[in-house]
């Protein structure tokens, strides 16, 4: 009886087990950006965590917001030219592709033909400047997951590209260097070597990038498994580029709607299987050697000739409009332009970032993940501010 | 030295290399040889951490393709005085929301430790000067166990008083991963005690030099106190508690100016420490190679050992400065992991096998020691078999794969 008794009164005092379980946690708020190493610019991220664990993201843009759009738009004087000066500046990284795409806008618009010779070289900067941005994303991604070194042999090859683009063009960064009709001026009688050299260089440099990190074990078990988007809700959320290749659809609109002259080149559109982290980083790697390959293609093929159209010099185009996409670093980009056909700037000028649309699946990644996942998660989207929010 | 008990238990002898005449004069309990020997040992500690913050910052930049500190001095030798004296001059900002006691004493809890632990390092000979130690305890293994724990209550003082979540959250991570590191790191170094079967530092050393270096004789001993050591003072990549990408330096982010500094002093003092432990505990001391006393090479590492001492704790450091710049970092839940599920039973299978080799002999040992390793290579082999390969299909160029935006329907 006694035993029974203090059991008993050991069992009343003691605290359950369903007791033990409701040990209360605290919730905490912790704002991550716009001050921030990993949020890529001035993102910011509200997390909500229980621990370690995030329970709750909210994402806030627009810190960088510049009106790039109706900047465009306004340019009476610089006409159709303007937009593209602001253009550059959103998304920094790809400003030639993008470029390209507004080039190939107007000149929609206005019904002029592009020779040969500036088709060609097109196609060899807007490459170079996909390796560039693939560069940068892989430098970023290295420092997320907590490797400082990526960064400074991405800058290495980096550097010698927007060496390449200052001669170019004049600029490291914004070239401003495409016009409707052509090209602004011819490239440098030594451009095929300058190009041909660095693409010497980046074959060392993809093998240096890959031994550094790429069959890295902690660097496999920090991104493998993470961040998944399955197909179904990458296509809801209107995902692309690498993001949406990863989920095992080979949607590039390089192949899917070839433009300019990507119907010529010979090139493979890496697609992954699961959708992690670690195929967003596989893929975009694969992309730079099939960047690659189509520089080398290019430049076999590079005509002589000259390398601006039959554009007049101050551009009327008739009223309509015109939508073009193209697949930039990070996606489906498009840009959409309208004219009244009285005025000599763009009525209305319209970007489809695939930054904006991208960091959409942020939430479907980050919840439920650690903080340390969430810089992952993050990086692997590979967003530009200046293009999320213009 | 006063010969009450406490002393005997504890001290063994005041410096060797220090003159009698300044043993003599006792100042509350310490001689005067004692506080001449903390000064010699303090500025030891100082001027071997700017050598070392260069040497980080060489091999960093030659890591990472560039050339490191080059214009303050031949070589920016000169690089880490001149960046004391710039954190001496900086403003020393307390945040609003800061603890006004427990955030300025955060510093010093952190680096006493480590300081303290240099006390039992048995340092080896030089020429005239005999062996250098500052206090050769017979308890030196549970001292340097015991001390360096303190630095995790600095640590979470920081995180806590500094009235920043970023910083709270690191030093909860400090104190989930001290917790966890601790316990690999004793049970390994039971080994350690058993092969000399001694816990003084100097008799362990001098022990390595008639058995043979433990680091041969204890190879997973060996590898989990290094990485368990590395964990402690969170280097990289078992930086959590600092994680730059993710809390942004963790415990540290309030602080400025030289309270900063003496964090930063106490992390690479941390890591001299744990090279030196490492070196007098498994690298044989200051001997010159293993064996050297049985070619009659002894008088060597009798005259000149301090020099080789200091040789082997270098390479270990640089070892570890090396493993920074290369590896990214672990996840929380991946660093716990990998302390409970691979250190701990590893630690365990040393302490076993140590014991084998006491108890039963050399080839029960090893035996025992292929067996560990003929295992582990299985397990790697299943483990690397189980992996799913790491490369992406490529789709072949054939257009009719592809396909276009209008047929899955993708928004514009």
């Amino acid at each position: 009886m006694a035993i029974a008794s203090a059991i008993n009164m050991l069992r009343e005092t003691a605290p359950s087990v369903s007791e033990e379980r409701n040990l209360e946690t605290v919730e905490m708020t912790i704002n991550m950006g716009p001050q921030h190493p990993s949020t890529h610019g001035v993102f910011r991220m509200v997390l909500t965590l229980e621990g370690e664990r995030v329970k709750n993201v909210q994402s806030h843009i627009g810190y960088l917001h510049r009106g790039a759009e109706k900047l465009g738009e306004s340019g009476e004087i610089e006409g159709y030219r303007k937009a593209m000066i602001t253009l550059d500046r959103t998304d920094y990284l790809s400003s030639l592709l993008n470029e390209h795409a507004y080039v190939m806008a107007v000149e929609k618009l206005a019904g002029i033909s592009v020779p040969e010779r500036a088709e060609y070289i097109r196609i060899i900067l807007g490459e170079l400047t996909r390796i560039n941005s693939h560069c940068m994303f892989y430098g970023a991604f290295g420092a997320d997951s907590g490797a400082t070194t990526p960064y400074m042999y991405a800058f290495a090859l980096r550097e010698e590209i927007q060496q390449l683009f200052e001669a170019v063009g004049g600029a490291r960064m914004f070239p401003n260097y495409y016009r409707a009709g052509g090209l602004r001026e011819d490239v440098p009688h030594d451009f095929v070597h300058r190009v041909q050299a660095i693409i010497d260089r980046a074959f060392y440099a993809f093998d240096d990038f890959d031994n550094l990190i790429t069959a890295n074990e902690i660097f496999l078990s920090r991104t493998r498994g993470l961040g998944i988007l399955d197909q179904t809700r990458a296509l809801d959320l209107g995902v692309s580029g690498p993001l949406l290749r990863a989920t095992g659809l080979p949607y590039d609109v390089r192949r899917s709607e070839p433009y300019s002259i990507y119907d010529r080149f010979a090139f493979d559109v890496p697609v992954g299987t699961t959708g992690d982290c670690y195929e967003r980083y596989l893929i975009r790697q694969e992309e730079m050697r099939q960047s690659i390959r189509i520089i080398e293609q290019a430049l076999k093929d590079l005509p002589g000739g000259p390398i601006m159209g039959n554009a007049p010099k101050a551009l009327r185009p008739p009223k309509g409009e015109a939508y073009v996409r193209i697949e930039n670093s990070r996606g489906d980009f498009g840009v959409y332009l309208v004219s009244d056909g009285k005025s000599s700037a763009p009525y209305r000028v319209k970007y489809r970032s695939p930054c904006f649309v991208n960091l959409q699946s942020l939430n479907d990644m980050v919840i439920g993940t650690y903080i340390a996942d969430a810089v992952v998660a993050l990086g692997s989207i590979d967003i530009v501010l200046g293009e999320v929010d213009r | 030295m006063s010969n009450n008990a406490a002393s005997e238990l504890t001290l063994q002898a005041v410096p060797s290399w220090m003159p009698a005449f300044l043993v003599a004069p006792m100042i509350g309990g310490l001689s005067l040889a004692d506080l001449i020997a903390l000064v010699v040992l303090l500025l030891f500690v100082l001027i071997f951490v700017m050598i070392e913050i260069w040497m980080e910052r060489k091999v960093a930049g030659h890591i990472q393709l560039r050339r490191g500190p080059l214009h303050v001095g031949p070589h920016g030798s000169l690089q880490s005085p001149a960046d004391v004296l710039k954190l001496l001059t900086k403003e020393d900002l307390t945040p609003v929301a800061a603890d006004r006691i427990v955030f300025p004493m955060a510093p010093y809890l952190v680096f006493v430790p480590v300081f303290l632990t240099f006390l039992v390092i048995p340092w080896g000979p030089l020429v005239l000067f005999g062996n250098f130690v500052v206090r050769p305890f017979d308890l030196g293994l549970v001292y340097m166990v015991a001390i360096p724990a303190m630095q995790g209550i600095g640590l979470v003082m920081a995180g806590w008083s500094s009235g920043n979540k970023y910083s709270l959250l690191g030093s909860a991570r400090v104190v989930a991963q001290l917790i966890s590191y601790e316990l690999p790191m004793v049970i390994a170094l039971l080994g350690v005690a058993m092969m000399a079967e001694s816990l003084n530092l100097t008799t362990i050393v001098e022990s390595q030099m008639k058995q043979g270096w433990n680091v041969f004789l204890q190879p997973i001993g060996f590898l989990v106190f290094f990485l368990a050591t590395m964990s402690e003072m969170s280097r990289a990549p078992f930086d959590i508690a600092v994680a730059e990408s993710e809390i942004v330096g963790g415990p540290f982010v309030e602080y400025s100016g030289m309270r900063w500094g003496i964090f930063y002093l106490a992390e690479f003092a941390a890591v001299c420490l744990n090279s030196a432990l490492s070196t007098a505990l498994f690298l044989g001391g200051w001997e010159l190679f293993p064996g050297s006393r049985a070619l009659g090479l002894g008088w060597i590492s009798d005259q000149f050992g301090l020099l080789f001492f200091m040789g082997k704790m270098i390479v270990l450091v640089l070892i570890i400065q090396w493993a920074r710049f290369v590896l990214p970092r672990l996840r929380i839940d991946q660093l716990m992991d990998f302390a409970w599920k691979f250190l701990l039973p590893a630690a365990f299978v040393n302490f076993i096998l140590t014991a084998i080799l006491q108890v039963f002999g050399f080839v029960p040992f090893a035996i025992g020691i292929g067996l560990t390793l003929a295992l582990a290579a299985v397990l790697l082999a299943t483990y690397q078999a189980r992996r799913s390969p790491s490369t992406v299909a490529l789709m072949r160029t054939s257009p009719e794969s592809v396909p276009t935006s209008k047929g899955v329907g993708l928004p514009v």
